[in-house]
């Protein structure tokens, strides 16, 4: 009778549980409870949080390869580069561009704000993570969630989790993050500077922006296409105005469907065997620097702008050049009014933020191309 | 591939990138400029 219970128990989970697990479910249900009760990116932490609870349940095999229900939704949603491109596209559907064609020197915020993940690739490697791994890291900067899991799948799958989570966090956390930095390096004077008003962007600029742009930057980055092909067919969806119906699946059963899918395999890729290692505690410091380092040099970058332009930019713009649409934008539109409640930055803001994005995808294209044989 | 390759290749090549696109913004808005859309005309 002994014997058959025995086996019996064998076959449960409960035997083969470890500390490691144990303490993977904690992290899972805080980043479940950051997700309910803090509201930090709940589309994707309370889908990633979940993950990882099951991927720390013993004998499941949902991570088995070729059998395991969340390993393909890793393998042929991540791995095959699917989702962070589907994602893209509601992106790109969402975004308005009109903000940078009205003012388009805040692109270059966009590329100084790209600074914060070279210095910490340099960093990262410098402390022993391999280039694969740095470039993985330093990606984490450009604070842009789809292409830190569309490059860790290309360069470090091993740490795609840790990278993803630490995106979001910070993602989550820039209204923490960047109003010190911004107070510190700005002067109240330089806070009060009001922007001078764009010129109007004619429909047809709109439309030719996206063609235009995916041109010039698959030309130039070919390894970044499927991120920009995506981003920029759905900015054409939204401007062409003709295709409605296109636009709002891009924008929401789709953008809604494949978040499931990109949250769910994240958090999956955690066990405790991967994720309890002291560099994740690295990547998570390297990745906050990341972020810090983009702000900073967001702003140098306006202030030194202003040293020879009479129309002056307000150097906080710099920070909205990290791409965390739109929540960078709305940091400094925040910070700003702190110093003149009549100063509206927010739609300024947003040019920058949205080149921060395509500066990522750039730098994502680059590491690419450089690190790939 | 060295680091420091990297490093300098990929902050020159974002802003290579970046300035394409801007001067491709400028040189559509001077066209746009110098050739305005036409109102639609509508039936009365």
């Amino acid at each position: 009778m002994i014997g058959p219970l025995s086996a019996l128990i064998k076959t449960t989970g409960f035997v083969h549980l470890t500390p490691g697990m144990i303490f993977m479910w904690i992290i899972g249900l805080v980043l479940i409870y950051l997700a309910i009760k803090k509201e930090y990116e709940p589309l994707l932490l309370l889908p990633i949080g979940f993950g990882i609870l099951l991927a720390n349940l013993p004998l499941s095999g949902l991570m088995t390869p070729e059998h395991g229900l969340l390993w393909k939704f890793y393998e042929y949603g991540i791995h095959w580069e699917i989702i962070p491109p589907i994602i893209f596209l509601g992106i790109g559907a969402f975004t308005d561009f009109g903000p940078l064609l009205a003012n388009p020197r805040l692109i270059f915020l966009g590329a100084g704000a790209q600074a914060g993940v070279y210095v910490t690739f340099f960093a990262a490697h410098a402390m022993g993570f391999n280039i694969m791994e740095a470039a993985t890291i330093g990606i984490i900067g450009g604070a842009d969630g789809p292409t830190t899991i569309f490059l860790a799948s290309k360069l470090a799958p091993q740490l795609l989790g840790a990278c993803a989570v630490a995106a979001y966090s910070y993602m989550a956390m820039v209204p923490i993050i960047q109003p010190p930095i911004m107070r510190l390096m700005t002067t109240q004077a330089e806070r009060k500077i009001r922007m001078k008003k764009g010129r109007k962007i004619s429909k047809r600029e709109k439309l030719l922006f996206p063609i235009v742009s995916t041109f010039l930057i698959i030309l130039l980055v070919p390894a970044s296409a499927p991120l920009i092909a995506m981003l920029m067919l759905g900015n054409l969806f939204r401007e062409a105005g003709v295709v409605e119906r296109l636009k709002n699946a891009a924008q929401n059963e789709l953008m809604n469907i494949v978040t499931i899918f990109l949250g769910l395999p994240i958090g999956a890729t955690m066990n405790a065997q991967v994720f309890l290692q002291p560099k994740v505690l690295f990547i998570f410091g390297l990745g906050l620097m990341a972020f810090m380092v983009s702000t900073a040099f967001g702003i140098l970058l306006a202030k030194t702008m202003n040293l020879f332009s009479s129309n002056k930019i307000n150097p906080l713009l710099g920070a909205a050049g990290v791409s965390a649409v739109p929540m960078a934008a709305r940091v400094v539109h925040k910070v700003g009014t702190e110093a003149d409640k009549q100063n509206y930055l927010l739609m300024y803001a947003m040019g920058p933020n949205v080149a921060g994005v395509i500066g990522t995808v750039i730098a994502a294209g680059i590491f690419v191309t450089l690190l790939t044989p | 591939m060295s680091a420091g390759f990297v490093f300098i290749g990929g902050i020159s090549g974002v802003f290579f990138g970046m300035t394409l696109i801007y001067l491709s913004i400028k040189i559509t808005a001077v066209i746009s400029d110098r050739f305005p859309e036409r109102p639609k005309e509508t039936l009365s």
